[in-house]
């Protein structure tokens, strides 16, 4: 049945050749940690987009719970915390997640770097590349934030103060991002907005270009 | 496909329907100038790599059980004393503002310069780090 549902969509929009692009291609010697057992490193990218899958889908679940509120988001992290049935898992995943996304993401760097992946022609993928480690970052940052404990707020407000400090143009991103002169209210949604919605957007469009790079390219040859 | 004059299809496009035959069409790479036991992607190599994710997935999910997030008081901008502490990926930053010449009136240097210079750098890696174009791995795997 799945043969003739296959069929039916590929006589209409010819995804054939889109499934052999994406699927199709042999996976070299060097990188098979089933040949060789320190080719293990070759695995840490393909992690870290494991565990940014885990990051959006349990911030999905998160969102169902979290209200954006300085009133309501501690009291709805709590909630999610520790009413909600296996709410701290999820939330515990997302809070862990975060730091093994950057572990991950490390690691991954450092193969690159120390196979010397990222030379000619594949400079345009390490810049991309970097650009997710900084987008990632600033997850990092605006993620802190949500929860409203003394331990986000105080952070955010040395982190904005940081930003501050850039000449000219610092103040003005002070503001963007707070909101107005303090840290509150319109902090957090604004913080929640880059986190749920820029950021992730901003993301998944240097994903696919780094994924349609490497697939373009080819893997990087052995050592 | 639609393409030609094959009336067999089940369903022709027609006038300006019709999908442009790509020309270059995307090979995939092989490996045939490494001569070892490749594999295919689909389905052996992913499943392997789906192993892997398995393993990872029951590490963290440990992790998570044995070490709820934590969660601390509701925030109160009157809290006296609370020393602030940011997630340890940047406590690099943190501990490099304290350095004499990364505060007070050098805070910029500390701030924007040194971070941004590294970062910066690390950025264009590919661009300054000269590449010996005969021995360069990636070169050498561009001319397989």
């Amino acid at each position: 049945m799945f043969k003739a549902i296959y069929n039916w969509i590929d006589e209409r929009l010819d995804i054939t050749p889109m499934w052999r692009d994406v699927a199709d291609h042999e996976v070299p010697e060097h990188v098979n940690p089933a040949h060789h057992f320190s080719a293990f490193v070759y695995c840490f990218g393909g992690l870290t987009f494991f565990i940014t899958v885990i990051q959006i889908l349990s911030g999905m679940f998160l969102t169902m719970y979290y209200v954006p509120d300085i009133i309501n988001a501690y009291a709805s992290v709590d909630y999610l915390q520790h009413k909600v049935p296996f709410g701290g898992i999820v939330r515990g995943m997302h809070h862990w997640g975060a730091s093994l996304v950057i572990v991950m993401m490390f690691l991954h760097t450092l193969r690159v770097f120390f196979t010397g992946s990222y030379k000619a022609p594949r400079e345009m993928n390490w810049v991309v590349g970097m650009l997710i480690f900084f987008v990632m970052l600033g997850l990092g940052f605006t993620g802190y934030l949500l929860p409203w404990d003394n331990k986000a707020y105080f952070a955010t407000k040395v982190g904005i103060q940081i930003a501050e400090s850039v000449p000219y143009i610092g103040p003005y991103i002070a503001e963007l991002l707070q909101g107005g002169s303090i840290v509150g209210a319109q902090t957090l949604t604004r913080f929640f907005a880059i986190h749920v919605f820029f950021l992730p957007g901003a993301l998944l469009v240097l994903l696919a270009a780094h994924f349609f790079t490497i697939r373009k390219q080819g893997i990087s040859g052995p050592l | 496909m639609a393409h030609g004059h094959n009336s067999n299809e089940k369903v022709v496009y027609v006038g300006d329907s019709r999908i442009r035959k790509r020309k270059h069409t995307m090979i995939p790479p092989d490996y045939t100038a490494f001569p070892g036991k490749s594999e295919a992607f689909i389905p052996n190599f992913l499943l392997k790599e789906w192993m892997v994710g398995c393993v990872a997935l029951v590490g963290f999910l440990v992790l998570t059980i044995t070490h709820p997030a934590p969660l601390g008081y509701p925030a109160d901008p009157n809290t006296v004393g609370y020393i602030p502490m940011p997630d340890w990926y940047f406590l690099f930053l943190y501990q490099f503002l304290k350095y004499p010449y990364a505060s007070g009136d050098y805070v910029v240097l500390g701030t924007i310069g040194v971070p941004g210079v590294a970062f910066g750098a690390l950025l264009l890696a590919p661009f300054w780090i000269r590449a010996r174009s005969a021995a360069s791995i990636a070169v050498r795997s561009l001319r397989r």
